[in-house]
């Protein structure tokens, strides 16, 4: 059989030869085009299939998330009794469950805790925080911080921003003057909002320009985070040789 | 968000009922009479602000408590949710604590309302 194949296909490539030129080049155009059209919709295929698969077991795993989330936070005993956050306890057998060390089930918690941490402020809010730190999904964000795929990082830089989580400077300074502009401008995002003394000591050693989009971000941020502390900018202004350092602290001036 | 905001509110004592769109709060509204609402802004079909403004026009929920709670912070629209008849607006993220005291003094505010009502009339 494979014999017949070749043979096929030699014959077709001596046929191929001895046609004229410009049908070559025009046959190898169809050639290219079909085949980038199977890819296509093959890709477009195998992307369904994993989004119709991570819902089907989103749509499994979310109730028992939700419950979990719900009983030790939302209705906890000891919210609203002037307790610390600090010295509530989760129930360990619940938080320890076998199905909550599956690394897909631990993604699926670090969401849903983020998509409520963002509804829920005070105690609620803490309590989350420490549920995420208690359950360790915290080494999980770090494990995808040390990850090489850029995307992966943005992930982790959110998901340890949203949860308020502090990130050295060994390893997120360098991440601020990355050459890819959206891990840079995350990282600079997640170190205004985490950094509590010098939010803007990246602008020390940036030598990558601050882009417009990222200038708006970052004002956004600015404006909207609680208890952030505003720097001398005029040390930029003066000193640095990145222009867009200068422009913004400048901006931030006015 | 909403079967949280279910869930501590059943932990507090309340009855609740709730509606993923405006258009189920509008058919949950016509078979029932609610002492409180809480709308989001941001809903499929009718947006909150629609919502709000429905049952205040409408005579069976003119005395209906209306909390708007929504991620939306900027002044024209907490100002126009006020103006179409909201009694409270929290911004998200919120404090459960927060929003039970709004609603208990809401309901307390109500209820002496019609209280004095009652004793003009």
């Amino acid at each position: 059989m494979w014999n017949d194949l070749v043979n096929l296909l030699f014959l077709a490539y001596e046929q191929f030869n001895l046609l004229p030129l410009f049908i070559e080049i025009a046959l190898v155009f169809i050639f290219i085009a079909i085949m980038t059209t199977l890819l296509s919709y093959g890709s477009i295929l195998f992307r369904r299939y994993n989004g119709y698969v991570y819902n089907k077991r989103l749509n499994h795993l979310s109730p028992i998330i939700e419950d979990l989330i719900t009983e030790q936070v939302l209705l906890n005993e000891h919210l609203g009794k002037d307790i610390p956050v600090s010295e509530i306890h989760f129930d360990q057998e619940a938080i320890n469950k076998k199905i909550f060390k599956k690394p897909e089930v631990r993604q699926i918690l670090i969401d849903t805790l983020i998509r409520y941490r963002k509804n829920f402020r005070g105690e609620v809010g803490e309590l989350l925080r420490k549920l995420y730190i208690d359950m360790d999904l915290i080494e999980d964000s770090f494990t995808k911080l040390r990850k090489f795929k850029w995307e992966t990082k943005i992930k982790a830089l959110v998901e340890l921003t949203q949860m308020d989580i502090p990130i050295s400077d060994s390893m997120l300074l360098p991440l601020t003057n990355s050459r890819n502009p959206t891990l840079r401008a995350a990282s600079r995002n997640a170190y205004i909002q985490l950094s509590k003394n010098e939010p803007f000591k990246f602008f020390d050693i940036a030598t990558e320009p601050i882009l417009p989009w990222d200038q708006l971000e970052m004002f956004k941020i600015i404006t909207t985070s609680k208890d952030i502390t505003i720097p001398n900018f005029s040390r930029w202004v003066s000193y640095s040789t990145n222009k867009s350092m200068v422009i913004i602290p400048s901006k931030h001036v006015r | 968000m909403l079967k949280a905001i279910k869930n501590i509110l059943n932990k507090d004592g309340f009855n609740v009922a709730t509606a993923q769109d405006g258009k189920e709060a509008f058919e949950l509204l016509e078979h029932t009479t609610y002492d409180i609402v809480i709308t989001d802004l941001m809903l499929p079909h009718a947006n909150g602000l629609e919502v709000v403004g429905k049952i205040r026009h409408d005579d069976a929920h003119r005395n209906v408590g209306i909390i708007v709670v929504s991620s939306v912070g900027n002044e024209e629209t907490i100002t126009e949710a006020f103006r179409l008849g909201a009694d409270d607006y929290l911004k998200k993220p919120i404090m459960a604590g927060e929003l039970m005291m709004r609603i208990r003094k809401l309901i307390a505010n109500k209820t002496s309302k019609t209280q004095f009502i009652t004793k003009k009339k």
